[in-house]
């Protein structure tokens, strides 16, 4: 008989290549590190994956992720509460908090408008967007999608959504290189985009 | 602006190979499938990162084989300057410009500078649209690698806006999305049509000079730009004035567009028209004419390279040689040698040799001919 892994190592082999950015090579070392590192390292992992999973939701308020019902940005009477920034991802959060610049709300699409990937605005989290901006305490929307197509229809059909609510729309424009990614962007960069951001 | 030698590894058939160049003319001999094309396909890597045969990458690792590096010594005036590209099976290219690696093609594009002409330039004039604008944009890519962004943008705008269309067709259009789309990639192609009149515009009189050289006679040869917009409006209106025309224009054709799915406004369907005394040389053009209008247009893609930069390309002419009769030939080396590097592929060793240095090509080995 032909020897295979047993079928549990598999498995994990299996799920492992399931990851983006890994490969069948990878999965395997990866799987054999976790069968031979400790069992406190390993079980930690399962059980972080676990709790992540169970615990980690979106904000009620602006879809962001956080293991409350609403995020502590959302909470904090600190910030300038008129002022909301429409993101794609969480990590566009980030990236917007580490320019320091920012003082602001948020907003998270989880995604940008794609048609070839089967995404409009019914796939993100418009309409909890606009339920928020009807409540009219926000005066201006900083649209701080991708600087790529997809990111650009999202912001233009945004703003043509935001715009009759009689809210100022604004988009973030220079410094951020064309056609990339928003985590290309360097803090300082991002930072000088947000002072110089366009009216939509 | 010269290429010294290059060095081939494991680039199709060729094990490891280099080759010292001539600054003047290189005559690339051979019989048939012996590798002469290969290595014009490598030349054309090196300057421009991609192969005129449209190949991938991987199509062009020598067989079995799992990498291949390609290495140029470009000389320009008295700056030299190493390049070099490595390509593994793995996917991950390496670009070095004089030893440190470079991120980004566009840092590589216009180092070395190459005009490339093969068999099927020479049907430039009597073929489809399509390949004019793969001509043009080949072109600008070369001279301003920023187009590549302008292009490539545009047409994801467009895939995208397609199949929004197509959706539509079954789902109903959501109008402000379209509208969101419409916006998009207007934006995008009003750039596009003022980069393109302004490079057909500037390539008209060069080509136009270069055709009466050729022919010996007085007919002129014009180049123009055909899109949505006549040409002059093209070249006077802004960006804004250009993206609202065409967004008017979408307006009328939505109707169509929706039932075809597809957009039918853009640059993806313009063309470059080619006139001989004020006519279409594609409708009413003699073989003859077309041929020599191509020619033309091909020499003066390298007068324009030497207008934006400075520095004459190396032209490598790939099969076309045998293409043209005698009196072509000659005009076209009269031209071109001496000012231009170039490089020519010829089935027959026996071909006579007035300067330069050429070689014959063996199941990928290469050795220099005695000349003459
Ligand atoms: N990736 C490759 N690896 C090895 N040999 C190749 C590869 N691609 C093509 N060849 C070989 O190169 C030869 C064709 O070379 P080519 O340059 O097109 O010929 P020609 O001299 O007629 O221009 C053929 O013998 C073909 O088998
Ligand atoms: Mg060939
Ligand atoms: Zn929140």
């Amino acid at each position: 008989m032909v020897y295979y892994y047993p079928e549990s190592m598999e498995n994990l082999i299996q799920q492992l290549t399931r990851l983006p950015g890994i490969g069948p090579k990878t999965a395997q070392r990866l799987a054999f590190h976790l069968l031979s590192t400790n069992e406190v390292d390993a079980f930690g992992l399962a059980q972080a994956i676990a709790t992540v999973r169970k615990k980690v939701k979106r904000c009620a308020v602006c879809a962001n992720l956080t293991d409350e019902e609403i995020c502590p940005v959302c909470r904090d009477n600190n910030r300038d509460r008129q002022l909301l920034c429409v993101v794609e991802q969480p990590k566009d959060v980030l990236m917007m908090e580490k320019t320091r610049e920012y003082r602001g709300l948020y907003h998270v699409l989880h995604g940008a408008i794609s048609p070839m990937e089967g995404v409009g605005p019914n796939q993100l989290t418009v309409g909890l967007l606009l339920e928020r901006l009807k409540q009219g305490e926000i005066t201006e929307v900083v649209m701080v999608t991708n600087p790529n197509v997809e990111g650009e229809a999202t912001a233009l059909y945004l703003a043509s959504q935001i715009k009759p609510m009689g809210i100022k729309v604004t988009r973030i424009a220079h410094g951020v290189p064309v056609g990339g990614d928003l985590e290309y962007a360097d803090e300082a960069t991002l930072a000088k985009a947000y002072a110089g951001r366009n009216e939509l | 602006m010269a290429i010294k030698y290059l060095l081939l590894r494991q680039f199709r058939n060729y094990l490891e190979e280099k080759i010292e160049w001539h600054p003047d003319l290189n005559i690339i001999c051979g019989a048939n499938a012996q590798g002469k094309s290969n290595l014009v396909e490598a030349l054309c890597y090196i300057s421009c990162g991609s192969s005129y045969r449209e190949a991938k990458d991987q199509e062009m690792l020598g067989f079995g084989q799992d990498f291949f590096y390609l290495e140029g010594l470009v000389e320009k005036g008295s700056l030299k300057r190493t390049l070099s590209v490595g390509f593994g099976a793995d996917k991950k290219k390496l670009w070095r410009l004089d030893g440190q690696p470079q991120k980004k093609l566009s840092q590589i594009l216009g180092v070395w500078h190459t005009v490339l002409f093969s068999p099927e330039d020479l049907q430039l004039v009597k073929s489809g649209p399509a390949n004019r604008r793969r001509f043009l944009n080949r072109e600008m890519l070369q001279l301003y690698p920023e187009y590549y962004l302008s292009l490539n943008q545009y047409q994801q705008a467009l895939s995208q806006r397609n199949e929004l269309l197509r959706q539509s067709r079954n789902f109903g259009i959501d109008k402000e999305l379209l509208r969101a789309w419409d916006d998009n990639l207007t934006t995008l192609a009003a750039d596009i049509f003022k980069k393109r009149q302004k490079v057909i515009a500037r390539l008209s009189p060069l080509a136009d000079q270069l055709h009466r050289q050729i022919t010996q006679s007085e007919e002129t040869l014009n180049l123009g730009y055909e899109s949505f917009l006549p040409e002059e409006k093209i070249a006077a209106m802004s960006q804004a004035e250009i993206k609202a025309a065409m967004l008017a224009e979408l307006e009328t054709k939505r109707r169509e567009e929706m039932a075809r799915g597809l957009t039918l406004v853009g640059p993806h369907r313009d063309d470059l028209l080619i006139n001989i005394n004020g006519f279409a040389a594609r409708q009413f053009g003699s073989q003859g004419q077309q041929r020599t209008a191509a020619l033309a247009l091909k020499l003066a893609e390298v007068e324009l390279v030497f207008e934006e930069t400075g520095f004459w390309p190396g032209l490598l002419l790939d099969d076309v040689m045998s293409e043209l009769d005698t009196k072509r030939q000659k005009q076209v080396l009269e031209l071109m040698v001496g000012k231009v590097q170039t490089f020519i592929t010829h089935t027959n060793p026996e071909i006579k040799l007035v300067c330069g240095r050429k070689f014959l090509v063996e199941s990928g080995k290469v050795r220099p001919l005695k000349g003459a």
